[in-house]
């Protein structure tokens, strides 16, 4: 088979295949790799490209082929990693230059998980520095290029793991989604992109931003791979407190629940946003239609407190931010700046070691958390980030889904909004909700911009979120919502496989 | 001291190391005295992507202590993050609980001392918390050395209100909170080793006042001695300042071990802001009823209780201070008692023989090599009259150094009694014959001297003859003292 | 309800304060630049002053109790070779840092 047709394969083809024979891991791994160069020089997603290690995970899947063993749901699918993500023996520095030098000597769960379904890992990919950022650009590195246009960001954090799945440098990838990280680049680039509920995926192993809001989650070209991917992911691990405790269905299967009857909520207040982009409200308003076709019945609901969402974010994740990188001092690990005094060593490693963008939050969550301001700003957010929660309750007491657009613009050039942090901010508007109330979000593509004199034709997300642990009712309406779209099937110009 | 118009209020932050087979937040086992920095894991490094749990039987170990001193525990509690920078702290923030702690309340009993009475001191808290590393700093070198073995090892940290009056009432104190965390088992609780340590906060105040003084925390007292020493030169330099019409400014102190002086570390105005919040990484700690039912009934017989007892046995308040000190020889004790015997005469063989073996050969009476069935049956033979005392110390001497038991010592030894009453009567007879002035004595009235025949007795028979059989012979062949 | 209206000011002062806090050594060109963000970024926070959280519980997700505890128990350990290997500085076994005064 061509390697043009091998990497047109859907992640679940491409495992049925190496499973039954027709195609060998090696064969599937050569053939992702044969492309990582030229992707790379194109668009620079990898922070660190594995081939060795591909090359060597996807013969021991052959061998354990021929040695007549059951091989796993991911045999032989070449996957990547958000440099967030550990990886034992492969550098991981979360972007950053305070962890250059750093190659763990551990295993974290979600590359175990992959590793154990038997994915093979292409590399590990290219972010914004330590996953602050929604455009990719917050980082000592390249910036990542978006595939659908060279000169436009591919959104952010998890820009890498977006452009390897869109640029067809790896068949699934992971990112990392604690504002919108997953979704907000997927929506960027043209594919699904999976927040799951938090707590359904393990964080052992991924390199805090925001504990309480972080969740690890899939980038696919569809829902059926991203649904295939969570049930590799999906599950309990006694390594992390916050992991819940809870049966994990079958995703593959709930793509195929009809959606006839199931309510789906929007909150027109939040589409009267100024930000919004008349051709992201034109393309929500008709995958609002799609759906309705297909059976669903929408219904409006309120959420009074959701245009608090982003500055209850910024406080919070900055507040978490600012603690769980009190860790990179230079004594145990990674970059030290040397100096004679040990409070000179500790400013001088992080002032070097730290990009402004994750100063600025270090310096902002320090503020919020000092004794005199604790109140007004952390514990003020905190109670705010219980009613925006119980605005997700009440209102799924009226529908059963609630759909938004996934970020009120598609791409945008890259420079164009580094020097105002707050209007790159609000590039979060309607992702943040998610993780403030620890819900399940997908991105899925939703069409397109017009192409237009100072603009690209760019790919616009289409966002569904559901209560706690509705990832299979998520699977059920984007499935329904791709059967009657082809926006999916698109490549990126120039990407011909 | 009372002469002083001032009075000295002091309360203790007492940092106790639990002894769980792994660290508190993760499977990282812990071996004291370890080499440096080979008791470690991915967590202890605060490596990127660890993660804390926390560990049940270092809750069940806090739940313990709680119900031991009728602390208050608490059904919800919370873990909080504590930020400062320093290379024994992995993190760059210590995990502790703050504003809600898993028990409030509570109080400890502190038994009467010479000169003292019995005295409650009030707990404020007790909260689960997680230690640091240990720094080494290299003498005439510019730089420190940091391992990071002790990093995450369990501690409970126990808060007294400023209920302790003097530097004695301290280190009482820190006695009885020692005993009663050794009798559950939760920690070795050894002030050399580090596995209990202790802050002191002192303030003065005048006499017959209730307001607080300006106070002063001393850190890391780390013996007995340096603490009643510290507290004591701590009060010294405030009692000075005050005298002299001046004010103690709230600072944090270190003491001096060489000088026996306490010297400032920092004040109140460079005191750190450590930003604490809920550690979002760890869920409520929740303690239901049934957990807290399940350790009550599990409690073990706390030193209060034991000190009671063995006060009722008739022990003297010295013994019953030995013995309730050390857990492990008060269930020796307790095991020897068991099997029969007069308490104080226990008592002072453990106390008085066995102990001092024990402490010249450096053994715990954990490895005692005489059996609790062994003392008591060397006690016994004594009671029963069928050894003396100087036989008994001979086989003592033999039992703890040979894995015998004393009734085979004798068999081996020749220890056999004399017990063959014509050989005995013999002997008394002699006896008797060679001291006739004695035996007039004892026939007009001085029936004290009768000791006298018995001692010689044995001395001719080497020890060996019994000493009840003697006793009767002596009844049967004494002339009858007058009246 | 009383709703504060000052936005707060964080001076070039409080920020040198919050970097010395956080262990960064600011420049004081970035320090500027990082006071007027701040000011943008307070003011745009400044809105959550407006919203009545008097009854209101600071947020907590829902979990379920006790699943988060572990057993006592001994699992994967480093060896000191391997945990040091990742030790920027190390001397005799343990990590060597620019002396420091205790307290």
């Amino acid at each position: 088979m061509e390697t043009s047709q091998i990497v047109a394969l859907t992640a679940r083809e491409l495992a049925v295949r190496v499973r039954d024979g027709s195609i060998t891991a090696r064969r599937a791994a050569d053939a992702y790799l044969s492309r990582v160069d030229a992707v790379q020089r194109a668009f620079g997603p990898f922070a660190h490209a594995t081939p060795d290690r591909c090359r060597a995970q996807a013969d021991a899947i052959d061998q354990a082929r021929a040695r007549g063993e059951t091989l796993g749901p991911l045999a032989g699918v070449p996957v990547g990693l958000k440099n967030i993500f550990v990886t034992q023996g492969v550098p991981t520095t979360c972007g950053s230059k305070i962890l250059s030098g750093w190659t763990p000597q551990y295993e974290g769960a979600q590359a175990a998980c992959l590793r154990q379904a038997g994915a093979v890992l292409v590399g590990k990919l290219a972010m914004d520095e330590f996953a602050m950022g929604s455009s990719n650009e917050n980082t000592p590195f390249e910036p990542v290029r978006n595939p659908w246009a060279r000169d436009h960001v591919p959104g952010g954090s998890s820009g890498g793991s977006a452009v390897v799945v869109s640029a067809r440098a790896a068949a699934l990838s992971l990112g990392s989604d604690t504002g919108g990280s997953i979704r907000q680049p997927a929506s960027l680039c043209g594919l699904v992109g999976l927040k799951p509920t938090y707590g359904r995926v393990s964080r052992f192993g991924m390199i805090a931003f925001a504990s309480s809001l972080d969740q690890a989650g899939p980038f696919a070209r569809d829902t059926r791979d991203a649904a295939l991917a969570l049930s590799v992911l999906a599950g309990h691990d006694p390594r992390d407190a916050t992991s819940l405790n809870a049966p994990v269905p079958d995703y593959l299967g709930a793509c195929e629940t009809p959606i006839k009857g199931l309510r789906v909520g929007y909150d027109p207040d939040g589409l009267n946003h100024e930000g919004l982009d008349p051709e992201v409200r034109r393309a929500f308003e008709v995958s609002l239609r799609v759906l309705r076709e297909r059976g669903a019945e929408i219904v409006e609901v309120a959420l009074p407190h959701a245009h608090l969402g982003v500055a209850t974010y910024y406080v919070l994740c900055a507040a978490e931010a600012a603690s769980n990188l009190a860790r990179y001092d230079g004594v145990r690990y990674g970059r030290r700046q040397p100096q004679p005094s040990l409070d000179g060593m500790y400013a001088a490693t992080r002032e070097a070691g730290f990009g402004e963008e994750v100063k600025r939050r270090i310096l902002l969550g320090t503020y919020v958390l000092r004794a005199s301001s604790y109140e007004e700003y952390y514990g003020r957010a905190m109670k705010v980030r219980t009613l925006i929660a119980s605005d997700y309750r009440a209102a799924f007491e009226c529908c059963d889904l609630l759909v938004t657009p996934t970020s009120p613009f598609p791409s945008f050039r890259i420079g164009e909004k580094v020097s105002d942090p707050l209007a790159m901010y609000l590039s979060d508007i309607y992702t943040v909700g998610a993780n403030l109330a620890g819900l399940p979000a997908i991105s899925i593509p939703g069409g397109f911009s017009q192409a237009a004199t100072d603009r690209p034709r760019l790919p616009i997300g289409f966002q569904l979120l559901g209560p706690r642990l509705a990832e299979p009712r998520l699977f059920a309406a984007a499935a329904a919502h791709e059967a009657d779209t082809s926006w999916h099937l698109e490549r990126p110009p120039g990407i011909k496989a | 001291m009372n002469t002083s118009r001032w009075e000295t209020v002091i309360g203790l932050e007492v940092h106790c190391q639990l002894k769980t087979k792994s660290k508190l937040f993760s499977a990282c086992g812990f071996v004291f005295g370890a080499e440096p920095n080979t008791q470690t894991d991915p967590y202890t490094w605060a490596h990127p992507g660890t993660l804390p749990v926390p560990n049940r039987e270092a809750v069940r170990f806090a739940i313990r202590l709680a119900l031991a001193t009728s602390s208050d525990i608490q059904q919800r509690s919370r873990f909080a993050r504590k930020h400062y920078f320093y290379p024994d702290l992995p993190k760059g923030y210590q995990i502790t609980q703050s504003d809600h702690p898993y028990c409030l309340g509570g109080h400890v009993v502190i038994p009467p001392g010479v000169r003292r009475p019995a005295k409650t001191v009030r707990l404020v808290r007790i909260h689960i918390e997680e230690d640091a590393g240990k720094n080494t700093h290299l003498a005439g070198k510019d730089i420190s050395l940091v391992d990071y073995n002790r990093a995450g090892v369990p501690l409970l940290e126990i808060v007294s209100e400023p209920d302790i009056r003097s530097a004695q009432e301290a280190s009482a104190y820190m006695r009885e909170l020692r005993a009663i965390v050794r009798y559950l088992a939760i920690s070795h609780a050894n002030m050399e080793e580090g596995t209990l340590r202790c802050d002191a906060n002192v303030s003065l105040r005048v006499r017959g006042t209730q307001a607080y003084g300006t106070r002063c925390e001393i850190k890391n007292l780390n013996s007995f001695k340096f603490l009643e020493a510290a507290i004591n030169a701590e009060v010294r330099r405030q009692t000075a300042l005050l005298d002299d019409g001046g004010s103690v400014v709230q600072c944090t102190m270190s003491y001096d071990t060489m000088k026996d002086c306490t010297r400032v570390m920092r004040t109140k105005e460079e005191a750190a802001d450590y930003r604490y919040f809920p550690d979002p990484d760890l869920p409520p700690l929740n303690i239901d009823n049934a957990w807290i039912a399940d350790e009550r009934s599990r409690l073990p017989e706390l030193p209060a209780a034991r000190r009671k007892r063995y006060a009722a046995m008739g022990l003297r308040d010295y013994d019953v201070d030995v013995l309730v000190g050390d857990p492990a020889l008060a269930t020796f004790f307790d095991r020897t008692i068991a099997l029969g015997g007069d308490a104080k005469k226990v008592c002072n063989w453990i106390t008085v023989e066995l102990l001092a073996r024990l402490k010249a050969d450096r053994k715990r009476i954990e490895r005692s090599p005489v059996s609790p069935a062994r003392m008591h049956e060397l006690v016994a033979l004594v009671e029963s009259g069928t050894i003396s005392g100087r036989v008994a110390k001979e086989l003592f001497d033999k039992i703890y150094r040979e894995d015998l038991t004393p009734s085979e010592v004798m068999a081996r030894d020749g220890y056999q009694q004399m017990s063959d009453p014509n050989l005995l009567e013999e002997l008394v007879t002699k006896v008797l014959a060679n001291h006739p002035g004695q035996v007039e004595q004892y026939r007009r009235g001085k029936t004290k001297i009768r000791g006298f025949f018995v001692g010689q007795v044995m001395k001719r028979s080497e020890g060996q003859a019994n000493p009840g059989m003697v006793n009767q012979l002596l009844d049967a062949l004494l002339p009858k003292p007058e009246n | 309800m009383i709703v504060s209206l000052i936005v707060s000011l964080v001076t070039a002062k409080e920020v040198m304060e919050l970097a010395h806090l956080s262990r960064l050594s600011l420049s004081p060109a970035e320090a500027t630049r990082m006071c007027g963000q701040f000011a943008h970024i307070l003011g745009y926070i400044e809105m959550l002053r407006a919203v009545d959280v008097r009854t209101t519980e600071e947020y907590l997700s829902q979990r379920q109790p006790d699943s988060s505890l572990r057993e006592d128990q001994v699992g994967p350990m480093y060896t000191s070779q391997c945990a040091l290997s990742a030790v920027p500085q190390r001397r005799d076994g343990m990590v060597e840092v620019p002396k420091f005064k205790e307290d």
